[in-house]
């Protein structure tokens, strides 16, 4: 029984080096080189050329995008963009991510992919602070780096921003106190009190509330509700709010489980005259919501557009074009970037934008 | 006399056997990633890559393992790596900044990774004691203080990340000594102490008799009290180990990073042989079992169309397929 | 039934547990016993509880399922996409999810009860099996619900209104389906030469066995039949949730489990009933449920979950201490008698 087994070991070994040969060899054909010199000694064993040159022709890039979390349905979409650019370019660039939103998975396919001869990463941290190192690495590799929804990130080529993120915030406060009539007592929503995006856009919007509308205030005892990413909770959480304190009137939300929840929990308790929400959601999801009135109006941004500008603007750092006030990467939302004052990686587009009901339809996904 | 001495001999060879036939499937994914993927696969930069990573859930897996050796389980490992990393980020925080530098850092991060350990030890006596001092099963426990530990982390971190730590911890925890890691040292060093425990230390048959039948071990003479708690301290040190590496390789400490790695440790410890029932197992087959995993995710990460979800089903299968095999052949072996 | 031998049972010291915590939370907030407050925690146990019903089963057996959250997303997911809009009545929704999650099950239970492997990493497995199915094969992400059961979802049992505050609370119509479930499941655990079986299989195999059970087919039908409940609740939690979030119920597995074995349902198998089952799962959705009304902090609501669960076990299972000293000596903690 032992010798059979070594027998047929030796023989899977042989088997596969044959064809290891054959796989080594058409991987390495399509791959284009990094442009600068590694400083870590990432060379190919065989295979693969290894020309110092910069890359030639833009058909030849490999543009890697990793995001917070393949399987939420802002992701999927975002895949649409992604993928609507490359068909119009016939560039490779493909979207990835971690299935659960974990920043150390996250940082683990990072670090895989970095080792395939990419060109470009772009990518929308989880944990914007924790992949400072990994992303420094791929910047050691040559390999240029977008980020999105990552606007303090140091070790990246520019940080593209459907809009700042205080800025979303102040839009969904501008939102939530027309409809309260800028007055009364709200609170704010996140996923987690550890997902930065969203506590990003919390603390916008209490900025917001606390530069423009006086009469409003937020909730003392319990500025900040966690709906753990999950609708039902976002529901269960905000009745318990609007029993515990009736003087509350607003609710912003941050995930995009979380509107379309509190709209229900308001909905029921019969209180959709008096309690208002704002915030993020997908037209899919807030559709019926919409239109029967539980929710008035919910903020996003097209995720397919950001995708496909994060790739845009990679191609254009590849191709060597010239990037800041006014590039135009080819979609309404983002054709006249503007870079910020105090951080020049900072660019942002002009891409917020609310759904009522008279528009949902306009929008699937 | 005899009948005894060959029951512990046949024993010993189908323990052998099991790590013999995982090793025989590490070898067999090692070839079937080479053949799908060649010189991407075969590279240093590749091997870099997977090197890096393994570590931080390989000590997890390792702790995990501990537990499960026992008869019990830890649900709150990761969280424990949080905790310690976040205390000791805490308390190298009030003593140097991000610009620090000079010599005396070194000391003082070698304190705080001091800490962290203390932390871990504490974590993790704490669960031992829950276990067995007030008979909490240990799912139930672990999964109290894994709310308990995840939330006083958000209490200390505010639910940010804490980071602006000096440079020099990144770098010490970063550095690479030849071609291999510093973490991947420490875990060889950890799971060789670990293993060293388990297969040939009092200590390691104490616990797989505790595991197989904690009311014998009792009349044995054993203190299954201290027993349980010092397992439960040593998981709580590599769980802050594994902190202390996560911490370095991002430079920064969250209260609930790698929340996913929980289920893969425990999918890793098993498909390593390690019995959930407890009693039955051994370190150098967990070790195996996280290089396969890592030469899994990795080849998986190079496949552009597959979607990541699709690694679960790997994850799944995998674990079911070697655990039949391992079945079918120990029954084989048993009737002859 | 007097009540020394009452105060001896798990379940006891859990009831109390939640009546002081009720209170408590009624002191601190003036909310807890009003109508709509009532009506809003039996709405947030209906789904909890009817896993339990199913977990008590497998507990009971002597296994651990993790994979139902699994189970019941995917069969929810392949229903409310792949048949969306063919039927009006809801019925057909639940009954091919029904027949998916029993499928599923099936598999779970053939391979515990013929390899004899252990649920618990089994079930692990093939949960994370079914996730990647659903997820890396079916592409899961949010979908909205079809009108069937839409208009389910939207049906009301009752509707409480809490005269002070004028705030309204509707029961929906599932917590009809999860008072039928308990009592279904009271009957066959009780009544029941099946119920039995579950047991005495979960007591102690061997002896199981030699006293005539048929061991394989008792743990065929019990993973089949949480399959099948499994599928059951996930299109019920879509129909509440009025649309199709497919990674909306991963992760409950281990709030089941705790809550199952909080109420006194061992987790070596053989002990417990349908009554712990319910009290503890109602003790962990009061708790998850009442932490903003007993006024604490969001930053400060997972260390006192922690807090609670550790001191409910802990008390639980000193109790538990005490009845085995007093009653019997063991042979070993183990059911299983190792050969």
């Amino acid at each position: 029984m032992k010798k059979k087994l070594l027998a047929t070991l030796m023989t899977a070994v042989m088997a596969a080096t044959a064809l290891a040969g054959c796989g080594g060899s058409s991987g390495s054909a399509g791959n284009s080189t990094t442009a600068a010199p590694a400083a870590a000694p990432a060379d190919n064993a065989g295979g693969g050329s290894e020309a110092a040159a910069p890359a030639e022709g833009g058909k030849d890039y490999k543009i890697a995008v990793v995001v917070k979390g393949n399987t939420n349905g802002w992701f999927i979409r975002m895949n649409e963009g992604i993928e609507k650019w490359a068909g119009e370019t016939g560039i490779n660039a493909w979207m990835t991510g971690p299935t659960d939103t974990d920043s150390a998975q996250q940082i683990q396919i990072i670090q895989d992919i970095i080792n395939q001869d990419i060109d470009a990463l772009c990518v929308v941290p989880v944990d914007p602070a924790a992949c400072e190192p990994v992303l420094q690495e791929a910047k050691d590799k040559g390999i240029v780096v977008i980020c999105h929804e990552g606007s303090n990130v140091e070790n990246c080529d520019y940080d593209i921003e459907a809009f700042n993120n205080a800025g979303y915030g102040a839009f969904i406060m501008d939102n939530l106190a027309e409809l309260m009539g800028k007055k009364g007592t709200y609170t704010t929503m996140v996923g987690f009190l550890t997902t930065a995006s969203h506590n990003e856009w919390a603390d916008g919007a209490v900025a917001q509330q606390e530069a423009q509308y006086p009469d409003m205030t937020l909730l003392a005892d319990l500025p900040r509700v966690e709906s753990e990413n999950n609708t039902e909770t976002a529901y269960e959480k905000a009745k318990e709010v609007l029993k515990k304190y009736p003087e509350l009137t607003g609710f912003t939300g941050s995930c995009s489980d979380d509107t379309p929840g509190i709209a229900r929990a308001i909905n029921e308790l019969g209180l959709a005259d008096k309690v208002h929400v704002v915030g993020t959601g997908m037209p899919n999801e807030c559709r019926e919501l919409l239109k029967n009135g539980s929710l008035t109006c919910i903020t996003l941004w097209d995720p397919a557009d950001a995708g496909y500008a994060m790739c845009e603007l990679a191609r254009k750092c590849l191709d060597g074009e010239e990037i800041g006030n006014g590039t135009d990467l080819g979609l309404p939302a983002y054709d006249s970037l503007q870079v910020d004052e105090s951080n020049e990686r900072l660019l942002m587009g002009n891409g917020f934008i609310s759904v009522t009901a008279d528009n949902v339809d306009d929008y699937d996904f | 006399m005899n009948k005894g001495k060959s029951s512990i001999d046949m024993r010993m060879f189908t323990r052998d056997a099991n790590f013999i036939r995982l090793f025989i499937v590490f070898i067999a994914v090692f070839i079937i990633c080479t053949a799908l993927k060649g010189t991407q696969f075969l590279n240093l930069g590749n091997f870099q890559s997977m090197m890096k990573q393994f570590p931080e859930y390989g000590l997890l897996a390792v702790a995990i393992s501990l537990a499960l050796l026992i008869g019990g389980i830890d649900l709150s490992a990761v969280y424990i790596a949080n905790l310690s990393a976040i205390i000791a980020g805490k308390f190298l925080l009030s003593m140097a900044g991000a610009d620090t530098a000079d010599g005396t850092v070194h000391v003082m991060i070698f304190a705080s990774f001091g800490v962290a350990v203390l932390v871990g030890a504490a974590a993790g006596g704490l669960n031992g004691y829950l276990i067995s001092g007030f008979g909490i099963p240990a799912m139930l426990a672990t999964l109290g203080t894994q709310s308990l530990f995840w939330g006083l982390g958000v209490v200390i971190t505010g639910g940010s990340s804490m980071s602006g730590f000096p440079k020099p911890l990144a770098s010490m925890i970063n550095k690479s000594i030849g071609a291999v890691p510093v973490t991947v040292i420490l875990f060889i060093a950890a799971s060789l102490l670990a293993g060293l425990v388990v297969s040939r230390m009092v200590l390691g048959r104490q616990m797989k008799m505790y595991g197989t039948n904690n009311k014998a071990t009792t009349y044995a003479g054993l203190n299954n009290r201290k027993l349980v708690v010092t397992t439960h301290v040593i998981a709580g040190i590599l769980a802050s180990l594994s902190g202390i590496i996560m911490w370095g390789r991002y430079s920064s400490c969250k209260a609930d990073n790698g929340s996913s790695y929980t289920m893969q440790a425990i999918l890793i410890a098993v498909m390593g042989g390690v019995s959930p029932n407890g009693g039955k197992g051994n370190i150098q087959g967990v070790v195996l079992a996280v290089l396969i995993i890592q030469m899994v995710s990795s080849v998986l990460n190079m496949f552009n169309n597959i979607p990541t979800a699709c690694r679960q089903i790997i994850w799944g299968g995998l674990l079911l397929v070697v655990m039949i095999f391992n079945y079918v052949v120990n029954n084989r072996s048993k009737r002859h | 039934m007097n009540f020394k031998r009452l105060t001896k049972k798990t379940e006891f010291y859990i009831a109390v547990i939640i009546l002081a915590f009720c209170l408590l939370v009624q002191v601190r907030s003036g909310q807890f016993f009003t109508g709509n407050n009532i009506v809003d925690l039996l709405r947030s146990m209906t789904i909890p509880m009817m896993f339990c019903v199913g977990e008590m089963m497998v507990l009971i057996s002597g296994g651990v399922d993790c994979s139902f959250p699994a189970i019941a997303s995917l069969s929810m997911y392949f229903v409310c996409t792949k048949m969306d809009g063919m039927f009006d009545n809801p019925l057909p929704y639940f009954l091919v999810a029904m027949l998916l999650g029993l499928c599923m099950g099936a598999v779970n239970g053939f391979i515990v009860a013929k390899f004899k492997f252990p649920a618990m990493i089994v079930t692990l497995g093939t949960s994370s099996l079914f996730l990647g199915i659903m997820q890396g094969i079916l592409g899961s992400s949010e979908y909205p619900l079809t009108s069937g059961l839409y208009s389910l979802g939207s049906t009301k049992l009752l509707t409480a209104v809490n005269a002070k505050s004028g705030l309204t609370s509707d029961l929906p119509v599932h917590f009809a389906f999860m008072i039928i479930l308990v009592i279904l499941a009271w009957l066959l655990m009780n009544k029941t030469m099946l119920g039995r079986a579950i047991y005495a299989v979960g007591g102690d195999e061997v002896a199981a066995a030699r006293a005539g059970f048929h061991v394989f087919g008792t743990r065929m039908f019990i993973f089949c039949l949480s399959g099948a409940l499994a599928g059951f609740i996930g299109v019920c939690r879509s129909s509440m949730l009025l649309t199709v979030s497919p990674n909306n119920m991963i992760g409950m597995e281990m709030d089941v489990i705790a809550a199952c074995v909080l109420g006194g349902v061992s987790l070596i198998g053989g002990r417990g009933g349908i009554v712990g089952a319910v009290l503890g799962t109602a003790l962990m959705t009061i708790v998850s449920n009442s932490l903003i009304l007993l006024g604490v902090s969001t930053q400060w609501s997972r260390v006192f979950t922690g807090l609670i669960i550790i001191v409910g076990t802990a008390v639980s299972a000193i109790q538990e201490q005490q009845r085995k000293k007093k009653l019997f000596v063991t042979i070993s903690d183990k059911a299983e008698v190792k050969g």
